[in-house]
Parts: structure tokens; sequence; C-alpha cells
């Protein structure tokens, strides 16, 4: 066994031999941990389900919009704003023409629009190619087309542009349910592109990205596009995360303030009942670091076990109260905050340990 | 052979208790350490023993010429491995068995475990405790207690044995083990032994003294 794995043996056989000293450190550290995570656990799983709750509503969304029809945002741009840095992922559409079921001609419309890019993750399709002449319906479209499957052949109201095969159904997600009630179709290589919807990395970046993707979009006519965005979604989210985050940080900053003084006075308390104990030590050849690391490792020791409880016991209570658990890696972090704080009020009363005169208490012994 | 040279020492920065002390210790020697109350016998121990830091002079030690000046860390290295204290009262750890008593040094002397447990079995065996090996400290009498302070101090082996009044609260059949016990060290083991006593059995048992 090498000097350090002994000196960690040691100091759980001194935290075995104090057990009131070991107990007390316990019970503070696990209150200080189950008070942490019972109270800004809340506050984290509430601020979680709300932030997730704005998102949803489309706080990451700019929606490009060619209002007049005639801006000429060429279909180049859709790939240029995929390509900057915090789009996660950016979308293109043709303009909307109607088509109903062929060979029906009273049945009721429905918009087609061209696709320009992939099929983003919020849109759910069945398995498609998207090559020409091919068309996925939305959901809702199925239903207004009168198809009892997404198979079917559909043709142009207008025009005598060549029918569209069906060949499979979506299912999209907002900011995209709109195409729930529409036909999507790969774009023709000289269709425009009238509406982008790009989805921002995080919320934070959607202003930087509404500026920047004004640069990039190449429109023949750039007064006739509009860029939106979700700004009033954005400082709400950001108000919310301010003020749940400091009320949550103080809240932390108090206990763990409150558990480090007391585990300090714990500590000393500790060492100043043990000063023959660690006289003798000395005397039989431990050095001043040698006592520092079995004080501070007994402590910590200890504390790894109140916040192992601390973290559970907290946890259950937000379950029990809000019926939603925190993150574990909420209750991880604040244990290994509460571990760390321990450490660092347990060092001044080991260096008061260790320089403490070994003569002195062994003479009076 | 521990050497002193010119040491000098107080606990109060104008009254030195010991004032320009020269003296060698041979292995093998048992040293009688006497004067009256408050001369500096414990201190001069504590001195050797690395415990304390002298205003002036050397210490000569294990091949060290001034192990006085080293480091604390290496200081603790030099007594884990080579000093052994025994102390008027025997200061075991009453929260550990009298064999765990027994191996303490071993963790800051790099001994390994089982060899320090096989040697404090020998020991306690030698000294008559071992059926008490697996009792705690305030389970044994204050004679048995010493034997195994006794049993810890030997346990590395130590070059230099300091001991403190080691009889002062001993009744005359366990003083006289420890005293055989001590000479024996020396010159069985020819381990360089310091002993601080007002005894007088102790000092008609050493083969020198000094008088402070």
């Amino acid at each position: 066994m090498s000097r350090a794995a002994g000196l960690v043996a040691e100091a759980v056989r001194m935290a075995r031999a104090a057990p009131l000293t070991t107990a007390v450190t316990a019970l503070i550290v696990a209150a200080a941990v189950g008070v942490i995570v019972s109270t800004t656990g809340q506050t984290v799983a509430i601020e979680r389900d709300v932030l997730g709750r704005i998102d949803q509503a489309g706080t990451r969304t700019i929606v490009i919009e060619d209002t007049s029809g005639s801006s000429g945002i060429p279909p180049g741009a859709v790939a240029r704003i995929s390509g900057l840095s915090g789009v996660e992922w950016a979308v293109g559409f043709g303009i909307a023409s109607d088509v109903r079921v062929a060979g029906l001609d009273g049945a009721a419309p429905v918009p087609i629009r061209g696709l320009f890019g992939a099929v983003p993750p919020l849109v759910v399709t069945s398995p498609w190619s998207a090559a020409p002449g091919t068309a996925l319906a939305g959901i809702e479209a199925l239903r207004a087309l009168g198809l009892a499957t997404a198979a079917g052949s559909v043709q142009p109201v207008a025009g005598n542009a060549l029918p569209l095969g069906v060949v499979g159904w979506l299912d999209a997600a907002p900011p995209l349910d709109f195409l729930d009630r529409a036909l999507l179709t790969p774009a023709d290589p000289d269709e425009i592109v009238v509406r982008i919807i790009v989805l921002a990395r995080s919320a934070d970046e959607v202003a930087a990205l509404a500026t920047a993707v004004r640069g990039v979009l190449d429109a023949a006519d750039p007064s006739g596009v509009s860029v939106q965005t979700s700004a009033a979604l954005v400082e709400v989210r950001h108000a919310v995360r301010g003020e749940l985050g400091s009320w949550g940080r103080n809240l932390v900053s108090l206990v763990l303030g409150a558990g480090l003084v007391l585990t300090g006075l714990n500590v000393f308390g500790a060492v100043t009942t043990r000063r023959r104990d660690f006289g003798r030590r000395r005397a039989l050849g431990a050095s001043r670091a040698d006592i520092v690391a079995l004080v501070t490792v007994q402590t910590l020791v200890t504390a790894v076990i109140g916040a192992v409880i601390g973290a559970v016991a907290g946890s259950v209570v937000v379950a029990g109260v809000l019926g939603i658990a925190p993150e574990p890696e909420f209750g991880v972090a604040v244990g290994v905050l509460a571990i760390l704080a321990t450490a660092v009020a347990a060092v001044p009363p080991a260096l008061v340990a260790a320089y403490r005169d070994p003569v002195r208490i062994l003479r009076v012994a | 052979m521990v050497t002193i040279e010119a040491l000098s020492f107080g606990y109060r920065a104008d009254e030195p208790i010991i004032d320009g002390l020269d003296a060698a210790f041979a292995p093998g020697e048992v040293w009688a350490v006497t004067g009256p109350s408050g001369r500096g016998k414990s201190t001069l121990l504590y001195l050797v023993g690395l415990l304390l830091t002298p205003w002036a002079g050397r210490i000569g030690l294990g091949g060290v010429g001034a192990a006085n000046a080293l480091s604390d860390h290496e200081r603790s290295r030099l007594r884990g491995a080579h000093i052994g204290f025994v102390f008027q009262d025997a200061v075991l750890d009453p929260a550990r068995s009298v064999l765990d008593n027994v191996t303490e040094p071993a963790l800051y002397a790099g001994m390994a475990r089982p060899e320090a447990r096989r040697r404090a079995g020998d020991l306690l065996e030698r000294f008559g405790v071992r059926l008490r090996a697996d009792h705690r400290p305030g389970e044994v009498s204050g004679g048995q207690a010493q034997r195994v302070a006794l049993c810890r101090a030997l346990l590395t082996a130590p070059s230099l044995l300091l001991a403190d009044e080691p009889t002062g609260n001993l009744d005359a059949d366990s003083a006289g083990i420890v005293i055989d016990a001590l000479t024996a060290a020396a010159h069985a083991d020819g381990a360089t032994v310091l002993i601080a006593s007002h005894d007088e059995r102790i000092v008609a048992a050493c083969d020198r003294v000094l008088a402070l």
C-alpha cells in the first residue's frame, strides 16, 4: 500500500473512530445539499419547464419572408444561411400553389410548396427520396384531399403542369406545423424562395443571426424582405433565466457559506479535543503535511456521505412537491460543490492541528 | 552515532534552557540524562528527536550532519524511520486495539503492513502482552500500556530510542521490564538509547550519564 493510500485508509479509520464529529459533519453537508436541491432544485426544474415552453413557442426561430413576392431571394440563400455559425438548420419554401386529387374536379384544393434544402428534424416523414415529381402530404392535407393512404396523384388547379405523385406523409412540429396542411415537393431549379425558416442553436444567438442572415440573403430587392424574430419572447426568456438564476445562485451561496462556517467550527472543535492524537502522530513520524491531509481527507470522506444523502433526500422532496425530479446533474453539481466547500472549511483547522507544538501536548500528557 | 554541537534552546527568547551543549552518543550505549527539574532533560530528548528546532547548534543523526536544519517533511521521515519515542504516559490511541497501536508507526515509516503486524506480534510476545493484542488501551493496566508503548517505539527497529521518564507511572515490576527492554535495545540491537529520568534504578542500569 502506498503512503498516500495508507493516509487515506488512516483518515477513514479516524472518521470511524470519531462518530460524533463524523455524524455532525455529515449532517451539516446533508442539510446544506438537501436544502439547496429541494429549494433551488425546484427553481431549476421550474425554470427548465418554463424555458422549454418558451422555446417551444419559437424563441430560437427566425422567419425570413419575401413579403412582396418579387424580392428575388435566390435558392442558394438557404445553403448560405445553413452555413452560418449558430444555425442549427435552415429550410426554404417556394410560393404556394393549389393542387387537388387528379381526376376529381370538385375535390378540395390543398396548397403545395417547393422545398429548398433538406427536410428539417422537426418534420417526421415516411421514407422519401425527394425525387422530382413526387410529394409528401401533411397529415391534415391527406384528409383534405380525401386520400385514405399517403399514395395517389395530384393535379395543379391552375396551369398545365404535370401531375405529381403523392408518395408519403409528413408530420411537422412548430414552427413548421403549417406543413401539416400542405404538400411538400422538391423545388424546381428556376423557382424563387419566398420563405426561409431558421432555427438558431440558442435563443441568445437569435439577434446576431437575424443581422447576419440579411447579409447573406443576396435578394434582388432587399426592401421587400422581412426578417422576424420573437424578440419579446427572447426578452421574457432572459428575464426568467435572470430572475430565477439569480435567486438560486444567492441561495446556494448563502447555504454553502453557512455550511462552510458550521463545518469549519465542527472540525476545529474536533482537532482541539484531539491534540494528544496529533502530538502522538507527529512524534511517530507524521509530517505537518500528513496531519493536514489526514484531517482534510477525513472531512472529505464524511462530506461525500452527507452529500449523497442530501442530494437523494432533496430530489425526493422536489419530486414529491412538483411531480418532476430535478436533473441528476444538478444534484451531482451541488454535491460536488458542497464537498469542495467542506474541504476548504477543513483546511484552517487542519493547519492549526499541524502547526500546534507537539512537545507541549506530549509533555502535559 | 548521535552528535550534538553547541546546542542552544529555550522556550522564551531570553531564557535558554540548554546553552552551548556538546555531546556524542554512540550506538549500543544507554545514556541517562539527569538533572534537577527545569534543566532541560526532556527538552534535550525532543530536540534530538527533531520535534523541537534549536536556536543554534547542530544535531547529527543517522548520517545527516545537521538533521535539525532539514525541512519538516525530511525531519518527519527521519523520525519515523530511525527514532522511537517512549513517554511517561504511554500516549496510546484509545480508539484502536493494542496491536494497531503498535503498528501505527509503520504508516509514517513506510513499513509494509504485513511485516509490521508480524513484527508487532513478536514484540507483544516478547513483552508479555500478546494476549492483549485485541484489547483497547483502556482495557489494559498502566504497566501493560507502557509495554505496548515500548513495542510501538521498537517496531521500526530504530537506531535512536528516546525515553522521557518512562518509569514515572509504573510499579517496580513493570519499571524493571521497561528498563530491561531499553538496555536490551542498545546492547542487543545496537540502538542509541537516551533516557531522561530521576529514577535511580534507571541511572544505575545505564552505561553513561549526562548530567544537565
